[in-house]
């Protein structure tokens, strides 16, 4: 046929453009045995997904918000998943069984079907219609008031550690980083920030929530189980980002009492010379202990390391930006020390409350948590360091 | 036409014309260079992405890993996601747009060519200002979403953020001058004959994007401009120490964000769309019900943005409205990956690499949309949100959607484009590792989301249990980079020694495979007359069945008898955009540098002058 400048068109050969075979055919025979292991190999890796058990798993929650939003995820991932068996096999059977026959024609040109069109219009409207019902239905509940006897937990997150009060309580308790919080009891949070967008989130609890300046969001749950629970915020805040943790920690509703007792009374050590034999200043000796941190070297309970510590912390730097109750030292900036010897971590969750730690973190706080606010303090020595420690450490 | 008695003064003479040259380039008009330099500058920023991203994916393969530190780490991040967003699979679509839309309308360009090319070089130029923040450690850090208050003055004092603006400032006027550009072209340009229900899927997906950026990046123009304002002239739109609401940022932005990620989808539909008939040899099933079902994808997307804030705490009726909106546009996009299904079946399928990768795309596109409903529950959504989970819905939807359908593209009209084939063993090795390297790669991360991992950590601790899958998936991002290395040695190869690839290699539906490879710069001698969709193959049957009955000869494709449009005048090359391009970066970029009158960049005034000029020798410039 004439060719015509610019209008010229060439049929493409049924075997590619080059008119041969595109790979030899022992090739493309090994390639194919190759291929068809590839979904047994990834079917093994999504099922090996099963035992897989990381520290915060979303899919074992230990709160009854938890187990309701598992519920609803349960429903959603069973339909999700026959949804992509089914979908998916569609597919793979459509290009395995139509694939190309040497010599084979024209297939018939269709444009359309409108009746299957409506049909696989309308089944995924009632599958969706079946996540939406039980989805809005939770949503209402999730929505509904705490009741009266919930505990009341105002959490102000800053860059980048977490700061707890409990303004129910007289005298208020005010901690950092670490939230005790009683069994079957449901507590409702209060998030604010301090200064920058922030997420507060205990991923065995279930939800999470973001925290804004200006503004105040809720969050409730109800642990069903005691423990030490991993949380961490999850909206970018800023350098110390990564380093921002928390620990969340469900007692018994007699472990909680005695902890905020002991919460609610200064630290022996604080303001004067430690007497184990000091009577408490009010109210019965708790019975039992909230968690213990790790057992440290006997020598920083030496009486006058503890002492000496005291001097640096309270007539030092650290009193401009902590609080520790019974002291001069009344500064809002950093977090509230009083009772930090009791607490099973430090750094917003991220060193073990050891004294090693500590003298780690006071001496250059931007190695260990890069964006902290805190100042280094090279001028300390090794002494003075280990004084610090040992104050700190005696603070329970 | 009037004739010049009198040479006009020199500068506002047009450019010699030239084929080759850098002036040559620096001042075209053609669409299909401009499409050209599109593509290739996307593809740099995806490598430079890419690499972004095997960084994040180094500091995050093991716990307590000290390699990146953190304020580095969220700069890459942020570019990392920045890059390919705004530089990589937008600017690559755009090159998509440019090149082969006005072939498949049957258009000699597009309707306003000069401004085609102040597009193109504003996305350079935008795109090197952002890029050169690394070169002084300012690059942006905020994440690419940029939530205020971090973004203030007051959390972000450098430059960081400063370049993060300007940057997308530039970069949003280079896209609505290119949106209103390729929606007239479609509107106004088409082929004598092609009515609108018988363009093209891969043009109707065009001029559906293009209106989605017509109305959305507008008011991310604002919300830039918003804080902008609030970091260098003291203004407090969002500044809630001063009573304004956190949230305004997050709803102008999702307001813009959400339309923002159908604008990235949206040409990867139309360009399987466009694949799957032709390897197919059937046409596309259901095409009524995919244009519909994209007008509705673009319209509802306008109606879901706060499902990006679930977690915000706007309460129970909020929630309950977007998570009905959120599960109600999963239905047209559920009819489109039926219809796709539909295509194939019953289809006589020739597996070349463009339909592998197409395939590839519908086979991840079902795991990133079944995960994205999963997201529009919100009591769901409050345990997967800024988790790990996101990050594998986002990547099978931008990786294994829109990504692997460009590399369809590519791979499809790397012919048209260069007149040569890709080695199609390689380019076939080149689909099965990026499968198999994507899947490597993002599978894990739904594990890590509800193994209560958050995104944009720069670090993580030993003893939760990560470390695992996260070194599963750095290793899987090499897998993907080898994958796109033997893409780029298949390039390389099949310039200099693929074979010579004729008009039509795949015996092509559409009007682009009517005239030779690549197109000369008229692209058609004669405009055709357009009869029917899928007027190149109704047409080469008709002509078989000629053939076969014995018939005489007959055109290919008709052509339209009228005089005036088989007049063949293209618009000459131009300095005027090139020169308004830098115009408008020195207005934005005039916001990191230090030199003021009063509170305003000198910089900042002198490219209002420099665009001042530009625009009027532009409308002053002769025609010929």
């Amino acid at each position: 046929m004439p060719a015509k400048e610019g209008t010229e068109t060439t049929r493409s050969h049924p075997r590619g453009a080059r008119g041969h075979e595109w790979a030899p055919v022992a090739w493309r025979s090994w390639a194919r045995r190759v291929m068809s292991l590839l979904p047994l190999l990834a079917l093994a890796v999504i099922l090996s997904a099963c035992t897989f058990k990381g520290e915060a798993m979303t899919i074992d929650p230990k709160s009854l918000e938890g187990k309701d939003i598992h519920s609803l995820y349960a429903l959603v991932f069973w339909l999700a998943t026959a949804v992509f068996i089914i979908v998916e096999f569609m597919l793979f059977y459509s290009v395995v069984r139509f694939r190309r026959r040497p010599g084979a024609g024209l297939p018939a040109q269709i444009h359309g079907n409108n009746r299957v069109e409506a049909v696989w219009t309308i089944v995924p409207i009632v599958l969706l219609l079946i996540v939406a019902v039980p989805t809005i239905r939770l949503i209402i509940r999730e929505a509904s008031p705490a009741p009266a006897n919930a505990t009341h937990i105002k959490i102000i997150g800053h860059q980048f550690w977490w700061e707890v009060q409990y303004p129910d309580t007289k005298p208020e308790i005010v901690t950092a980083n670490e939230i005790h919080i009683p069994v079957n009891q449901t507590v409702e949070f209060e998030l604010t920030s301090a200064d920058v967008q922030h997420a507060f989130w205990v991923p065995a609890m279930g939800s999470k929530m973001d925290v804004y300046p200006n503004r105040l969001n809720r969050l409730k749950f109800t642990p069903t189980e005691p423990g030490d629970y991993f949380g961490q915020c999850s909206e970018l805040c800023g350098e110390g980002h990564g380093f921002m943790k928390m620990r969340v920690i469900v007692q018994s509703s007699g472990d909680f009492q005695a902890w905020m007792m002991q919460q609610q009374q200064v630290p022996l050590t604080a303001a004067g010379p430690a007497t184990p034999t000091a009577a408490r200043p009010s109210g019965p000796t708790p019975t039992l202990v909230p968690p213990t941190p790790k057992p440290h070297d006997p020598k920083y309970d030496d009486p006058a390391l503890i002492a000496k510590g005291r001097t640096l912390v309270v007539n030092g730097a650290c009193a401009g930006c902590h609080t520790i109750d019974g002291t001069n030292a009344k500064g809002k900036v950093g977090p509230n020390l009083t009772h930090v010897g009791d607490r099973t971590t430090i750094v917003a969750g991220w060193l073990d409350n050891t004294p090693d730690d500590i003298m780690k973190w006071v001496h250059n706080p931007q190695d260990v948590k890069p964006g902290a606010l805190m100042p280094a303090f090279p001028n300390f020595s090794q002494d003075d360091l280990t004084a610090i420690a040992a104050y700190l450490t005696s603070l329970r | 036409m009037a004739t010049i008695t009198q040479a006009p003064p020199r500068v506002i003479r047009r450019p010699v014309e030239a084929p080759s040259g850098i002036w040559s380039w620096l001042t075209t008009v053609d669409h299909k260079r401009i499409g050209i330099l599109y593509g290739a500058f996307a593809f740099f920023y995806f490598c430079l992405g890419g690499f972004d991203a095997l960084v994040v994916r180094l500091q995050m393969g093991k716990a307590d890993n000290l390699l990146v530190d953190p304020n580095r780490y969220n700069g890459f991040v942020t570019m990392h996601a920045t890059t390919m967003i705004f530089m990589a699979l937008m600017p690559m679509s755009v090159a998509f747009f440019n090149y082969i839309v006005p072939l498949q309308i049957g258009a000699r360009d597009v309707a306003f060519p000069r401004l085609n090319a102040f597009s193109l070089w504003t996305f350079i130029l935008g795109s090197a200002i952002m890029t050169s923040s690394w070169l002084i450690g300012a690059e942006p850090d905020a994440g690419w979403y940029g939530y205020s208050p971090l973004t203030s003055k007051e959390y972000s004092p450098g430059l960081n953020t400063d370049f993060w603006i300007i940057g997308l400032q530039i970069l949003g006027v280079a896209t609505l001058a290119g949106a209103i550009n390729f929606f007239v072209t479609i509107i106004n340009m088409r082929a004598p004959g092609m009515s609108l229900m018988r363009l093209p899927m891969f043009c109707w997906t065009t001029i559906i994007t293009n209106v989605l950026m017509l109305l959305a990046f507008p008011v991310f123009t604002i919300a830039l401009t918003e804080l902008l304002f609030d970091r260098h002239f003291g203004t407090t739109f969002l500044d809630a120490t001063k009573g304004a609401d956190p949230l305004l940022w997050q709803h102008l932005f999702w307001i813009f964000g959400h339309p923002e990620v159908y604008i990235l989808i949206l040409p990867a539909f139309g360009v399987i769309s466009e694949i799957l008939p032709v390897f197919a040899r059937k046409p596309l099933f259901g095409y009524a019900a995919m244009v519909l079902a994209t007008v509705a994808i673009a319209f509802l997307a306008f109606g879901v943005w706060a499902h990006h804030m679930f977690t915000t705490g706007l309460g129970p009726v909020a929630n309950t409205f977007f998570s009905l909106s959120t599960m109600l546009i999963a239905v047209p996009t559920g009819v489109k990956i039926f219809n796709w299904i539909g295509t194939l079946y019953g289809g006589s399928l020739d597996l070349k690499s463009p339909a592998l990768f197409a395939i590839g795309f519908v086979a991840m596109f079902i795991i990133g949309g079944l995960s994205g409903v999963m997201h529009g529950s919100p009591p769901v959504d409050s345990l997967q949100a800024d988790s790990y989970f996101i990050v594998a819905h986002i990547h099978y939807v931008l990786f294994g959607g829109t990504m692997l359908a460009l590399f369809a593209a590519l791979h499809y009209w790397f012919p048209k484009f260069t007149g040569r084939m890709l080695n199609e063993r390689l380019a076939q090795a080149t689909f099965w590792l990026m499968m198999i390297g994507f899947n490597v790669t993002f599978f894990p991360m739904h594990f890590l989301g509800i193994a209560g991992m958050p995104r944009r950590m720069s670090i993580y601790p030993t003893g939760t249990g990560w470390d695992f899958w996260n070194l599963v998936a750095t290793t899987g991002a090499f897998l993907l980079a080898a994958s796109v290395w033997l893409f780029v040695m298949n390039v390389f190869y099949a310039l200099r020694r693929g074979p010579i690839a004729g008009n039509d290699p795949w015996d092509g539906a559409t009007l682009e495979w009517a005239i030779p490879s690549p197109p000369p710069v008229y692209n058609f001698a004669k405009v055709p007359y357009v009869t029917s969709r899928d007027a190149l193959w109704v047409e080469k049957r008709a002509d078989e069945a000629a053939a076969k009955l014995g018939l005489p000869a007959r055109e290919p494709l008709p052509i339209s008898p009228d005089p005036y449009i088989q007049r063949i005048h293209m618009p000459r090359n131009s300095y005027w955009p090139l020169a308004a391009s830098i115009g408008v970066s020195m207005i934005f970029g005039g916001f990191v540098t230090p030199f003021k009158f009063g509170p305003i960049p000198v910089l900042s005034l002198l490219g209002i002058a420099v665009l001042a000029i530009s625009i009027y020798f532009w409308s002053y410039e002769p025609v010929d």
